[in-house]
């Protein structure tokens, strides 16, 4: 069976408007949910922070006592040399750059959340 | 008794593959050694390549019963007998059955899911654009095999090599070439799919270098933002809802890579998602491989008309990496030179290879331009895109 001209027309021009609507659907919906969590959800925060802060009765003077800050604590066996590494790697770039750097934290990253694609990508930009 | 040895062995050669093998046969068989070079060798998608080059050995090699065409390919009207195959059906009927059923592409796409980072794509969402402009491809392609004469069956299961996705290829032409008889086989389709993807570092770069100057090429794009690990676990559920509402044809495909993503990005499912993208996948690869080579019988691939879905497909292709390098060219206008039109071309799904193409490009013009991430956005948006692209066809073409 031949396809007419008219039928193969259709089917291009409403496959096309298909696929863009749907599209432009998601870019919508997508950038609502940006505009949602950059925006909106942050001020909610800011103002109820701020709304916290100023319902605050001064408390009767207490003595505060400093606590240590709560950090987790890494596996001692190999991540010294770790810690190292990153630190020497970081002073590096500082000395060459001419920026002071601080590291804050060290964090492992958690396992199984970059994909094979990724990693394989990011050795070839990097090699 | 020296009668009967000899009939004995007169029998057994006329009843080997030997004696049975036609001239088309012995072609299939080379061009079986030579894919199995290419993917040993030479390294092209051997994961896909190889499986399909030994199914293609398997098929034919007579006499083998391994794979029965005339079970699949039936008059129209007739419904394939799913008994009948598996009562007679070779070994690989019975793994084909899972190309016919679309059962494996849409497995495969669970996968991909649990290997895509959509991050890139939640970060800039106008990347949807380049991802449904290079789907211009397929269409345009269809108009093509509609001039050269097929039907619209075969018209859409050519034209959907241009989403250079091998799992949509399969998945449209095994629906659309069903229930009759065909010039163009899943076979042909999926092979010619998966040779354009390998040859994605050959026929991108030339149009995208042709189509973007050198001032375009050196646009710097700006960091994208961080995403949320809220967003990431909200966007698969907005898109499987709102792509299936739109266009259910498209569900299966959508839908899998959607949960697939979901399981990758929810956190808690660890064990599910190592399997989906280690295990299943390598498991479904080896059986749609090497059930996808057995339909590459040798009437269906020495013949004009697989001559002409390599030409149109190679069109396709084409087409939709200059249709996005254009559109990416546009959006560069819109934005005051914010977008790089290299990253147009990446909206082909050709996952990752598309992406590293722009990043290689733009990095020829200036090395320290990281266009990888950028690209990643309209790359994975191809994949959304081909899979709608997919159900479109499906609905459209009865």
């Amino acid at each position: 069976m031949k396809m007419e001209w008219d039928y193969a027309g259709a089917v291009v021009i409403s496959g096309l408007v298909i696929v863009f609507v749907a599209l432009i659907l998601l870019i919508i919906a997508v950038w609502v949910m940006g505009k949602v969590f950059t925006k909106v959800i942050p001020a909610i925060q800011s103002s109820r922070q701020k709304k916290g802060a100023d319902e605050t009765v001064p408390a009767p003077s207490v003595p505060i006592v400093p606590q240590p800050p709560v950090t987790r604590t890494l596996p001692e066996e190999d991540d010294n040399e770790v810690i190292a590494v990153i630190a020497a790697a970081i002073a590096a770039i500082s000395a060459e750059t001419g920026t002071g750097l601080k590291i804050k934290s060290i964090r492992p990253k958690r396992q199984g959340r970059t994909s094979a694609w990724a990693s394989a990508a990011a050795r070839e930009s990097v090699m | 008794m020296f009668q009967i040895f000899i009939d004995t062995i007169d029998s057994l050669v006329q009843s080997s593959g030997l004696a049975q093998m036609s001239w088309q046969n012995f072609v299939m068989i080379l061009i079986s050694f030579l894919f199995m070079f290419l993917a040993i060798k030479k390294g092209y998608e051997p994961l896909l390549l190889l499986p399909i080059a030994f199914g293609m050995l398997l098929t034919n090699l007579p006499a083998t019963e391994m794979y029965h065409p005339e079970l699949w390919n039936i008059d129209g009207g007739q419904q394939i007998d799913f008994g009948r195959v598996l009562h007679d059906g070779g070994l690989l009927d019975l793994l084909y059955i899972g190309v016919k059923l679309q059962i494996y592409p849409a497995l495969i796409f669970l996968g991909i899911g649990c290997m895509t980072d959509f991050a890139p794509l939640i970060a800039n969402p106008k990347s949807f654009l380049l991802g449904a402009a290079a789907q211009a491809g397929i269409f345009i392609t269809f108009l093509g095999a509609a001039a050269l004469g097929f039907t619209p069956a075969e018209a859409g299961s050519i034209a959907i090599i241009g989403g250079a996705d091998g799992p949509t290829s399969i998945f449209v032409s095994s629906r659309l070439l069903s229930g009759g008889k065909y010039d163009v086989e899943v076979g042909t389709i999926a092979l010619a799919a998966y040779t354009y993807m390998a040859l994605v570092p050959l026929i991108q770069p030339p149009i995208m270098r042709a189509l973007t100057t050198k001032k375009e090429r050196l646009i710097r794009m700006e960091q994208l933002r961080t995403v949320s690990r809220t967003e990431k676990i909200i966007f698969p559920i907005a898109v499987t809802v709102i792509i299936a509402l739109l266009v259910p044809s498209a569900a299966p495909l959508v839908g899998m890579l959607m949960l697939g993503n979901l399981f990758r990005e929810c956190g808690c499912v660890d064990r599910l998602t190592k399997t989906a993208q280690n295990e299943l996948m390598n498991i479904i690869t080896i059986f749609l491989g090497i059930s996808v080579g057995a339909t590459t019988v040798a009437d269906k691939v020495i013949s004009f008309a697989f001559v002409k879905v390599i030409i149109l497909g190679v069109l396709a292709f084409m087409i939709g990496t200059a249709a996005g390098v254009l559109f990416g060219k546009i959006m560069c206008k819109v934005t005051g030179g914010k977008v790089n039109p290299l990253i147009g071309s990446a909206g082909v799904s050709a996952v990752p290879m598309a992406a590293r193409q722009s990043q290689r490009v733009g990095a020829e013009e200036d090395p320290t331009n990281f266009l990888l991430m950028h690209a990643m956005g309209p790359n994975v948006a191809g994949v959304i895109g081909s899979a709608v692209a997919a159900g479109v066809l499906l609905s459209i073409i009865k």
